[in-house]
């Protein structure tokens, strides 16, 4: 028996700088796959407070697309999406860590999940390749920016506010009060403009005229189908098609190896992550309006979760807390 | 006549071995001498397995093709060695509360040792990068990992001279503590800091 361990840990301590080389792609083996999931709301930095819900952060996706474009053993990669969409500009650095990656000669297939909207058919868009089924939910090219104003709803409880600005244009968007008309045309410059970087982008991704994809540039989804008639994707399919697709592409025979890149994180960071999230979303997502009475003054509060644009509607980031009167 | 028994200092390699072999027998004895620097050195090792594993294997570390490996490893070295001490820390307190006597000292290089299960999962790691099986990691990893713990609460027993119960004892107080701190601090954040 103390051989036996002798044995095992002579080779053990043996193994440590093999698995240093190894690890570094110096040695290759059977070529693989790599998998990199997007899920949730695109965002640069996935959520790490107790407040998030799922996301995935840009920053992640690109550090994965960089260790399959770098490492020998990753042939090609599949970028399996389900996501209702997010941020611009995170959809835009994946769209370039995907470019790079093909420039590499690795070849990137996209699988839509459930949906792959918006910001994620951006970032999708760069792929050789986009597989959806013909029930999952895609397009809504396009931006739009909601603004929440409650100036009014305050007033009638005495609640003003003051808003001193350095700037005309500073305080656009203030919810104590309406949108005045420049401020509304200023601001639907700014979303003409992501929409003409969005099709312009989708365009070059996808080897299509401009014109045609801003045709389509309306906001509206389409299934799977439909979007396979109008050429924002490829082909119909689940994801085995998508790995199928993913090493014909790259050369390889037989269904390969799939290999899942994800952040790694200690295990206290899994730990709060998880179930700090879970706890974090019981006290703080009420699925409802949720009423607090106060008996004793004959009042009753509503916390009230109202929702910001761009995410899941289970990202409240604002409550209003204001009384009712009584008897209401 | 007076009968004096010295208790002999073991090799490096010998109680290495016996760590593994004999516990209760490696822990009794280290409960009376001091190998730090061994302890220590074990403690290092015994993480890089899962420090250098590539990113894909289940416990993989963060080295990649676009990490530095070293600067990756001297992280996580740095990391493990601030648990370590906190760790043992902790089973000290948890182990006097339930009566055990015996030094600081005594306890780190006991838990220090009590990784070395997971250095043993070295070679697998290797293997299941080479074949691209992340399951010939994965169940070793998990072996090990439950080997450890067996490892610690014999070497708290044999620390501070008490029984497996109060070893057990000491050792659920510890993790009870880390839970107890880790909801306080979710509920406090949960009700002091509202998303904004």
């Amino acid at each position: 028996m103390r051989r036996l361990l002798g044995i095992l840990l002579l080779l053990s301590i043996l193994a440590l700088p093999v698995l240093v080389v190894v690890s570094r792609g110096a040695a290759p083996a059977r070529p693989q796959v790599a998998l990199i999931e997007i899920t949730g709301f695109l965002e640069d930095a996935a959520g790490e407070s107790l407040w998030s819900g799922t996301s995935t952060g840009a920053r992640d996706v690109v550090d994965h697309l960089r260790t399959a474009q770098e490492n020998p053993r990753f042939a090609a990669v599949v970028l399996r999406i389900n996501s209702p969409g997010g941020s611009p500009a995170a959809a835009q650095e994946i769209y370039g860590a995907v470019r790079r990656t093909r420039d590499a000669g690795k070849p990137v297939v996209v699988s839509m999940g459930d949906a792959a909207l918006s910001a994620a058919y951006y970032a999708a868009a760069a792929a050789d390749a986009i597989v959806a089924n013909p029930g999952t939910l895609t397009g809504s090219l396009g931006a739009v920016v909601e603004l929440i104003l409650y100036g009014g709803l305050l007033e009638r409880y005495g609640v003003t506010a003051e808003i001193i600005a350095s700037g005309p244009y500073k305080d656009v968007g203030n919810p104590f009060r309406p949108l005045e008309p420049r401020e509304r045309e200023w601001l639907q410059g700014l979303v003409n403009e992501l929409l003409d970087q969005f099709v312009a982008d989708v365009a070059a991704g996808r080897r299509m005229e401009v014109e045609a994809v801003r045709r389509l540039a309306d906001g509206r989804a389409f299934t799977g189908r439909q979007a396979l008639e109008v050429g924002l994707i490829d082909r119909l399919g689940g994801f085995e098609d998508a790995v199928a697709l993913a090493a014909q592409l790259a050369g390889l025979e037989g269904r390969p190896n799939v290999v899942p890149l994800r952040k790694s994180r200690s295990f206290y960071d899994r730990l709060l992550n998880t179930a700090g999230a879970y706890l974090g979303r019981a006290l703080a997502w009420p699925a409802a309006v949720r009423l607090l009475d106060d008996r004793a003054e004959g009042r009753s509060l509503y916390w009230l979760p109202v929702d910001l644009p761009g995410g899941w509607p289970s990202r409240p980031r604002l409550r209003l807390a204001f009384p009712l009167p009584a008897g209401g | 006549m007076q009968t004096h028994v010295h208790s002999e200092r073991r090799g490096d390699l010998v109680l290495v071995l016996d760590v593994l072999a004999q516990p209760a027998k490696a822990f009794r004895y280290l409960s009376r001498h001091s190998h730090i620097g061994l302890a220590l050195l074990v403690y290092v090792l015994s993480h890089l397995p899962a420090s250098l594993a590539p990113p894909w294997l289940p416990g993989g570390g963060s080295i990649g093709a676009a990490t530095p490996a070293l600067a990756a490893v001297a992280r996580d070295i740095v990391a493990n060695l601030a648990e370590l001490l906190v760790g043992a820390l902790l089973l000290h307190v948890a182990a006097t509360i339930v009566g055990g006597r015996n030094g600081y000292g005594k306890i780190l290089q006991a838990e220090a040792f009590s990784a070395l299960p997971l250095l043993l999962t070295a070679p697998f790691a290797a293997l299941a990068h080479l074949i691209g099986a992340p399951a010939l990691f994965g169940v070793p990893l998990v072996a090990a990992v439950a080997w450890s713990v067996g490892l610690t609460v014999i070497g708290i027993r044999e620390t501070y001279r008490f029984t497996t119960g109060r070893a057990l004892l000491a050792f659920g107080l510890t993790v009870g503590f880390l839970l107890i701190i880790y909801v306080a601090f979710v509920l406090a954040f949960g009700l002091f800091m509202l998303p904004g």
